[in-house]
């Protein structure tokens, strides 16, 4: 990690990309907020080992996701399929990143998925994922669970066909990733007279105004509108509820210090169906 | 036989006598309410056509240009029309069955264009409707519920199979095109070395399951298409019931307000039905989708073809007939009645390159917005106009307009375009055009009889009467008011009349040719105002005239010239043998004058023909080449009943180097011809016009007032003798109506003017010697010209007789005949 990210900067951000559809839908997202950022984007597009492990059987099969079919499947189709694939994710990175004037990099690699994402995630800030599956499903996948439980990195989970969008909610517990998070999204409205909605969580009242209190410190030195929002002893059932109910279309979200259980957290971004940046 | 006398001066000019008139000037006069002077046989036909209502009964009008055809057609058109209804308004709708099929909707006048309006209203509700109910809360929960409901359902049944898949080691796995089932140990894979390490019987079992795992998911699988088919049903009910809700009340209203009118309310249910199928294309899309992020140019044609303007359009109303504001049935008359602009276009407009076409640009043609009243339409013009006759019989024939391109009608363009839907057609067309055009339709086109079967036939002129001269000076009035001239007094009224007659070539009849009056008024009406004229009187009119004439008359001018420097020979003194002034017309447009030209004959022993020497070099027209051989006629008859007729005989027009066409000469000829057989001169003071028959009878021809003054202009430039005149047929004198100048000539002695009934007449007048009549036996008086002629025939017979009993006379004749 550079050292301007240890202050909240974001330089550089990787998507991976694999035989999944709503990877590729996910790079316009990335591309977008690359470019709020000016931050350099990195694809990875990964060659799933345990599938041309597979298609090296004589009985190797695949039902076809398009007509239901069971077709016969040999290593030599399997590497040109993902060889297609992975040169069809090349340009479309290289067209992205044209149309906005990205500094970009794309690579192919071969290997276990999770394993090569949490590689590739060793360079970067920021890992962009969609959520990956066969189906249009909502919830998150195993890679994305394994990203969010096991990198340091910061984390962006966007649900299929959706962008970072405003109004932007933060949650504020008063951690450094709290803090971080502030910075971040100071970063990304800069240009823009938009406000920050801080849901600020606190056990009790008395907490909450602190936490205010040290937010509005924070806003007297940096040129940002922010609306307060107090959840007292909140879950995240509520916590969810009440980001529905204002309409938030992307969210913010500090890492949580005590160990919390990833099944957690996955669970409440399955909940609130809005891109979720998780910030460490 | 009477001898001929000369005319006397008031028989030359039929003035019109000012006291017929009780007025002063026409400021007094009532202007006539239309224009049908003297066309009581085209009233009457036009009365018939407007009242029989069965097929075929359109109208023709025969006449030439200039009679007012158009306006009276026009005024009948108009007067009837007013108490006709007004047609009801067409208007073309979208067909949600056949799209390239617009639908023709009915309407009464007027409701076209408020139910286009109406449904514009719809629309632009609709819009706003749709969006606040696609938009709230309760439509996007429930259409989620929805989604979720089928994604859960293929969720679940994925997830069950993962676990089932995971129980027994495999892991389902995503690849480009589809999913596997990959055994696995540990999470990972396993590779073929460690798979042949397993036991046989293991490995028979892992194939086994995963062919049971495959057929699993292929079931799952084929559902989908059912899944995604019924969650579109459910998805279109919901919108049906929201639809319902948001606009139901809207297109209610409007079918309320047209539930008297068939079509409306069922294609209200289309539109309704249609909104519902294809209310994503209505609501414009929230942000761009990422088709038309990675491609501009996708997105520009998807927008083009089905953005929400378009969809939109379809539930436009194009009224194509509006007769909102017609009063009455519509009387149009077209002045350019081309393919389109009789039956009605598609228009296209350029898109992307293509022309596209929908129904809102179908445009009406004229017989759409005469629809139900009257099309006039110039037939020349129709004609002129490539496929427009056609187009025209065929839609009334078949009582119905179809619009169709040129090219569709001729099979030539394949390509789909729109094919409006035809609609009923009940109109009443009137062609106007000359006469020659309505003959020649009647003989080369079959279906003309059938369906314009009444001529309307104008009159050119009228009688003479004093009423009627009366009511053209209401004419005169009438068009004096339109065309705002200063009031004209009785003189120049009077003077109008005569110039009429004048035109007509007749003293006994009145030309109602309206357009060469109407510009003799406006010319007198400048002069009079040149003049400083409050009023226009004769002498303005009489310059207005002079002026026309000498506008038109460099050629006369010119002729006439050339004939007083002795460069064509025309002797107006003297007297010839065999050489005869005759008189010819030459027309140049409106404008004709009458010009001398000189006409000899030449004699010799021969076989009685007369040599025509224009028709030998093919410069006679037919009637000229006829006048000739009915000399031969009378010639024989009257002088070879006893003796043949031994005399060869040869006549030309001298100096002619153009065609000589028409009869009128032939008296003149018939003159040279005796002269030259009797060798007896003709006095060259007289100039000739008038046809002759087998038996010499002197017969009308045209142009009479003409070839007088054509004469007259002649001696008038050399000196007028007193001797000098013109012999015409008597049955030219009521043609009269002669220039002024030649008038006072005549009564103050100075030119003359002979009326003749038959050729011995003439010729008397010309050789001052008598005709002779035959006696008894068959015999002329001496010294008579008759006898003169019989004599020299007697001698070339009896000459010949002798050379014939000599044995020369064949030769010598064939010798005679060949050298000539």
């Amino acid at each position: 990690m550079s050292e301007e990210s240890q202050e909240g900067g974001i330089r550089k951000i990787l998507i991976v990309l694999d035989a999944s559809p709503n990877s590729i839908a996910a790079l316009g997202a990335a591309a977008e907020l690359a470019s709020l950022l000016d931050a350099e984007l990195t694809a990875v597009y990964i060659e799933d080992i345990n599938l041309l492990r597979y298609s090296s059987f004589p009985f190797a099969r695949e039902v076809s996701y398009y007509s239901a079919r069971v077709i016969e499947q040999n290593q030599q189709t399997m590497e040109l399929q993902l060889r297609a694939q992975a040169s069809r994710a090349r340009k479309a990175v290289q067209s992205i990143a044209e149309r906005h004037s990205l500094r970009s990099e794309f690579r192919v690699v071969r290997g276990l998925i999770p394993a090569e994402v949490l590689k590739a995630a060793v360079d970067v800030d920021l890992i962009i994922l969609g959520r990956a599956g066969w189906s249009h499903r909502r919830r998150l996948g195993s890679t994305a669970k394994l990203v969010i439980a096991q990198s340091p990195r910061h984390a962006l989970i966007f649900p299929q066909g959706q962008k970072f969008r405003l109004p932007l909610g933060l949650i504020f517990d008063g951690t450094v990733a709290s803090m971080r998070a502030l910075t971040f999204a100071n970063n990304l409205l800069k240009d823009q007279q938009a406000e920050i909605a801080v849901i600020i969580l606190a056990q009790e009242i008395h907490q909450a105004r602190e936490l205010q209190k040290e937010i509005e410190n924070w806003v007297d030195e940096h040129d940002q509108q922010v609306s307060y929002h107090w959840l007292i002893g909140p879950d995240t059932r509520r916590l969810g509820a009440f980001i529905r109910s204002e309409g938030y279309r992307s969210l913010i979200l500090p890492a949580p210090v005590e160990p919390v259980a990833i099944e957690t957290i996955t669970a409440f971004m399955d909940e609130v169906e809005i891109p979720v940046l998780l910030i460490r | 036989m009477e001898q001929a006398k000369q005319l006397d001066a008031d028989k030359l000019y039929t003035e019109t006598d000012t006291n017929l008139f009780n007025f002063d000037t026409t400021e007094e006069l009532t202007a006539l309410s239309n224009e049908t002077l003297g066309q009581t046989r085209a009233v009457e036909a036009m009365k018939l056509g407007i009242g029989v209502q069965q097929e075929g009964y359109n109208i023709y009008a025969l006449g030439p240009t200039g009679l007012g055809k158009r306006s009276i057609i026009q005024q009948f058109f108009e007067s009837r029309a007013s108490h006709d209804p007004t047609p009801p308004d067409w208007v073309y709708v979208y067909n949600f069955k056949q799209r390239h099929q617009p639908n023709a909707i009915q309407l009464p006048p007027g409701r076209g264009s408020a139910f286009a309006k109406d449904m514009d209203t719809l629309v632009e509700e609709l819009k706003s409707a749709l969006r606040a109910a696609f938009e709230s809360d309760e439509y996007r929960s429930r259409r989620q519920v929805l989604e979720q409901e089928y994604q859960d359902r293929q969720e679940k049944a994925l997830e069950e199979l993962q676990g089932q898949a995971k129980a027994n080691n495999f892991s389902m796995l995503r690849t480009p095109g589809g999913l596997v089932f990959a055994p696995v140990k540990e999470g990972e894979a396993i590779t073929p070395e460690q798979f042949q390490a397993i036991p046989e019987e293991e490995r028979k079992e892992i194939e086994k399951k995963m062919e049971e795992l495959q057929g699993e998911l292929q079931k799952i699988l084929q559902q989908v298409p059912q899944y995604q088919k019924e969650i579109r049903e459910r998805l279109k009910e919901l919108n049906r019931g929201i639809i319902d809700y948001a606009v139901g009340g809207l297109i209610d209203d409007i079918r309320k307000k047209y539930e008297d009118i068939p079509e409306i309310p069922s294609y209200l249910d289309q539109v309704e039905a249609d909104v519902i199928d294809n209310v994503e294309d209505i609501l414009p899309e929230e942000e761009e989708s990422p088709a038309s992020v990675q491609n501009p140019l996708m997105a520009l044609m998807a927008r083009a073809r089905g953005s929400e303007e378009n969809s939109l359009k379809r539930y436009k109303v194009n009224v194509f007939v509006d007769n909102g504001k017609t009063q009455g049935a519509p009387v149009i008359y077209e002045d350019n009645p081309t393919y389109q602009n009789l039956i009605g276009e598609v228009e296209h407009v350029a898109q992307m390159g293509a022309l596209m076409t929908d129904f809102t640009l179908i445009r009406a043609g004229a017989l759409h917005k005469a629809n139900g009243g009257f099309l006039i339409l110039d037939i020349l013009k129709v004609l002129q106009n490539p496929y427009a006759w056609e187009a025209l019989k065929r839609a009334l024939r078949s009582g119905t307009i179809r619009i169709e391109s040129i090219g569709q009608m001729l099979s030539m363009i394949s390509t789909i375009s729109l094919e409006p839907e035809a609609i009923q057609l009940d109109v009443k067309v009137a062609l106007i055009g000359d006469r020659m055009l309505y003959y020649l339709l009647l003989q080369a086109d079959p279906d003309f009889s059938e369906l314009f079967k009444v001529q309307a036939d104008f009159e050119e002129s009228m009688e003479r009467t004093a009423e009627n001269q009366q009511m053209y000076a209401r004419l005169i009035a009438t068009l004096v008011r339109k065309y705002k001239l200063r009031p004209f007094d009785r003189g120049a009224v009077a003077r109008i009349i005569e110039h009429s007659a004048r035109i007509a070539a007749d003293a006994e009849r009145l030309s109602i040719n309206v357009t060469p009056i109407s510009n003799l008024l406006i010319e007198s009406n400048y002069w009079a105002g040149e003049y400083g004229n409050g009023k226009v009187t004769a002498s303005d009119v009489e310059k207005a005239i002079g002026e026309q004439v000498y506008r038109g008359s460099r050629l006369r001018d010119r002729e006439q010239e050339a004939i007083l420097r002795d460069i064509f020979r025309i002797d107006t003194s003297g007297e010839r043998i065999g050489q005869v002034n005759g008189l010819s017309v030459i027309q140049l447009g409106n404008y004709a004058f009458g010009r001398p030209s000189r006409i000899s004959a030449r004699v010799w022993m021969g076989k009685g023909n007369v040599i025509n020497i224009e028709r030998e070099v093919d410069m006679s027209g037919p009637i000229h080449s006829k006048g000739v051989l009915i000399l031969s006629g009378f010639m024989g008859a009257r002088y070879a009943q006893k003796i043949p007729l031994a005399v060869s005989a040869s006549l030309v027009f001298e100096q002619s180097y153009s065609g000589v066409e028409g009869d009128s000469a032939s008296s003149a000829e018939l003159y040279a011809l005796l002269s030259a057989l009797a060798e007896v001169p003709v006095k060259q003071n007289f100039s000739v016009t008038g046809s002759v028959d087998q038996h010499g009878r002197v017969q009308a021809i045209g142009g009479v007032n003409e070839k007088i003054e054509g004469f007259f202009d002649i001696c008038k430039a050399r000196g007028l003798t007193g001797d000098q005149g013109v012999i015409i047929p008597a049955s030219n004198v009521q043609h009269l109506m002669l220039r002024y100048d030649v008038v006072e000539a005549v009564r103050q002695g100075l030119f003359s003017i002979y009326p003749i009934e038959n050729i011995d007449q003439g010729i008397e007048i010309l050789t001052g010697i008598p005709a002779g009549m035959m006696d008894d036996e068959g015999k002329f008086p001496e010294g008579t010209i008759n006898a003169k002629v019989m004599r020299r025939l007697e001698e070339f017979a009896e000459r010949q007789k002798k050379l014939e009993a000599e044995g020369k006379g064949e030769s010598l004749v064939a010798a005679q005949e060949n050298s000539k």
